[in-house]
């Protein structure tokens, strides 16, 4: 590489201070959006299936239609006995979940989401706990909550107690970070008390966790619980977790929100980049039709743009991820955190180097057209 | 006299369209051989720098041939046109069209950067000082004098030892002083049996410098005369 044409383009970026300094502000607030909506689009995606992320089960059952893990429709404890009844299946452990009021001790009521699972053995627990244990919810009226909703939920510490549907509850476990997106607090109990607090029979669950035996081919024990439930679907946990992606995130139409934030962060960006690469382009035409009139190849010149651009790209994003970042940290204890991951930060330094590299087509295209003879003109 | 390193023969040439089309060049012939300092003087107009910007290989004619170093370039596209300048032409213009934002070194080093040679800052530091800059190599253009900015550009078309320079009114932006260290420079290196000057210009002031002047008119060459350095570059 040729290190004139590099000190060329650097040079001709910085010589005007003002514009530079406005491309590049461009640059850092296009791919602090981008960012931004990226991050909350993986915060969303990985809030929406926490609960399946966490939870053991090879394969879950659940009634037909099931849209998301929060999709409250009720299975028969019959279907339980014919899993179990396959072979290969290990246990068949019921999952109960449901809306539930929870009554603060100064009287006023707000909406909690119960998971009640077996809290012994093979289920889906509370994790990430700062207080208390797991088994401490095998008392009587015990349940666990997030430490973030503590104010919402008038607690302050273990041992505090509300109501819910009427029945006295106990925080025995507190855990960190299980936070929901619905912004509606999980409430962790066994399933009996679940059942209780949402009104559930006790014959009835929401789903039902499957462990598959080591030595059983668990795409056949599936196809064999398929055959003998009605009205179910049987899922592993990879396909759970994409069908509650797929319903919050386009289904909803909130995917579609973030995707459309993070393309107006490109086009802002690529607008901003491409104008100022123009504008400087224009500026130097004479210099440009001066190397084109000594012998420059069209490629020298076009990459003395690239490069131009590519140093806007590269000192950009530099201020962009650190913004990112600090962002990242900020909201990472938020209802919806902003998530940037280290992949993600590289798939943005490639979309930002792109991203100014098409904006330098325009002017590219400028000196394409250029006529070296000019120079014997002025 | 050397082979003609630039030789046009009947040259035409159109600019414009429509009815704003004219004829700027009627025929030319014109060569440039190794050894000698022409001039090409003519009105305002008169088809001087199309007549240039042909045999630098900037345009190309609509009529008639051009040769450069013996291979006719009449129907080379741009791309071929510029490797042939940056083989063969160095450019000399009125406004140096030098890069504000490079150092003198580094203006002259692109002129070879652009063909892809290596060891550019030695030659561009010989070069700067064979025209008498070897002291300001780091100055930029904007600390330099009109006649310091017009070295540099000499330089820099020379530094790539090409077979003919083109100088389009080299002296015009300059006071007499530093015209005559100009043009004492590009007699100078006219001297060389292998390299040609053409030199474009209105002013009678660099008349004594030149082995022939051709006079220009209305798109035709009208008169040409030897000039006082014709024994000079013989010798």
């Amino acid at each position: 590489m040729s290190l004139l044409r590099f000190r060329l383009a650097y040079r001709n970026l910085f010589h005007d201070r003002l514009r530079f300094i406005a491309t590049i502000v461009g640059i850092v607030f296009s791919i602090v959006l981008v960012t931004v909506q990226a991050g909350l689009y993986v915060g969303f995606r990985r809030m929406v299936t926490t609960m399946i992320d966490h939870s053991p089960a090879d394969l879950w059952i659940m009634p037909a239609g099931t849209k998301c893990f929060e999709d409250p429709s009720l299975l028969d404890d019959r279907q339980r006995f014919r899993a179990l009844a396959i072979d290969g299946v290990v246990e068949a452990t019921p999952l109960v979940i449901g809306y539930a009021q929870w009554r603060l001790p100064s009287g006023t009521t707000t909406p909690v989401f119960i998971v009640g699972s077996e809290l012994q053995g093979f289920g889906l627990r509370p994790w990430n706990l700062i207080g208390g244990r797991v088994e401490d919810l095998s008392i009587p009226a015990a349940v666990a909550i997030d430490q973030s909703y503590f104010e919402r939920l008038g607690i302050n510490a273990t041992g505090a107690n509300a109501e819910i549907r009427d029945q006295r509850v106990e925080v025995a476990a507190v855990t960190k970070g299980i936070r929901s997106f619905t912004t509606t607090p999980y409430v962790f109990a066994g399933v009996d008390r679940a059942r209780a607090y949402t009104g559930i029979p006790a014959n009835k669950a929401s789903y039902f966790l499957v462990r598959v035996s080591r030595d059983a081919d668990a795409g056949k024990v599936r196809r064999q619980l398929r055959e003998s439930l009605t009205d179910v679907e049987v899922l592993t946990a990879a396909e759970f977790r994409n069908r509650s992606r797929n319903f919050w995130l386009f289904g909803t139409g909130a995917g579609a929100a973030l995707f459309a934030g993070a393309l107006l962060g490109l086009i802002v960006g690529t607008v901003i980049v491409a104008q100022t690469l123009y504008a400087s382009t224009k500026d130097h035409l004479s210099e440009f039709a001066t190397l084109r009139a000594i012998g420059s190849s069209g490629t020298y010149i076009y990459m003395v743009i690239v490069w131009q651009a590519l140093l806007s790209a590269i000192i950009g994003f530099c201020g962009a991820a650190a913004i990112s970042w600090i962002v990242a940290a900020m909201t990472a204890d938020s209802a919806l955190a902003v998530v940037v991951t280290p992949a993600m930060t590289l798939a943005l330094f490639v979309l930002t180097g792109a991203m100014c590299v098409a904006s330098a087509v325009a002017a590219i295209v400028k000196v394409m057209r250029i006529d070296p003879a000019m120079v014997l003109a002025r | 006299m050397s082979e003609p390193v630039i030789d046009a023969a009947g040259v035409v040439k159109f600019l414009g369209h429509g009815a704003g089309r004219v004829q700027a060049l009627r025929g030319v012939n014109l060569s440039l051989a190794g050894g000698e300092l022409v001039l090409l003087m003519g009105p305002s107009g008169s088809g001087k720098t199309t007549l240039l910007s042909i045999m630098g290989c900037l345009m190309t004619p609509s009529e008639g041939t051009l040769r450069v170093c013996g291979r006719n370039i009449t129907d080379l596209d741009p791309e071929a046109l510029a490797g042939i300048r940056r083989d063969h032409i160095g450019f000399v213009f009125q406004s140096y069209h030098l890069f504000p934002t490079l150092t003198a070194e580094d203006n002259v080093r692109l002129a070879l950067d652009v063909r892809g040679e290596r060891s550019q800052r030695k030659a561009a530091r010989e070069v700067l000082a064979m025209v008498g800059l070897g002291h300001k190599t780091r100055s930029f253009p904007s600390e330099l004098s009109g006649g310091e900015q017009q070295r540099v550009a000499i330089a820099r078309a020379i530094v790539g030892k090409p077979s003919a320079i083109l100088a389009d009114e080299p002296t015009g932006a300059l006071d007499t002083e530093n015209g005559k260290a100009i043009m004492t420079l590009l007699a100078d290196i006219a001297r060389d049996p292998s390299r040609g000057v053409l030199v474009v210009t209105h002013d009678p002031r660099i008349l004594p410098f030149a082995s022939r002047i051709v006079h220009i008119e209305d798109g035709r060459l009208v008169r040409e005369e030897l000039g006082a350095a014709k024994s000079v570059a013989k010798a």
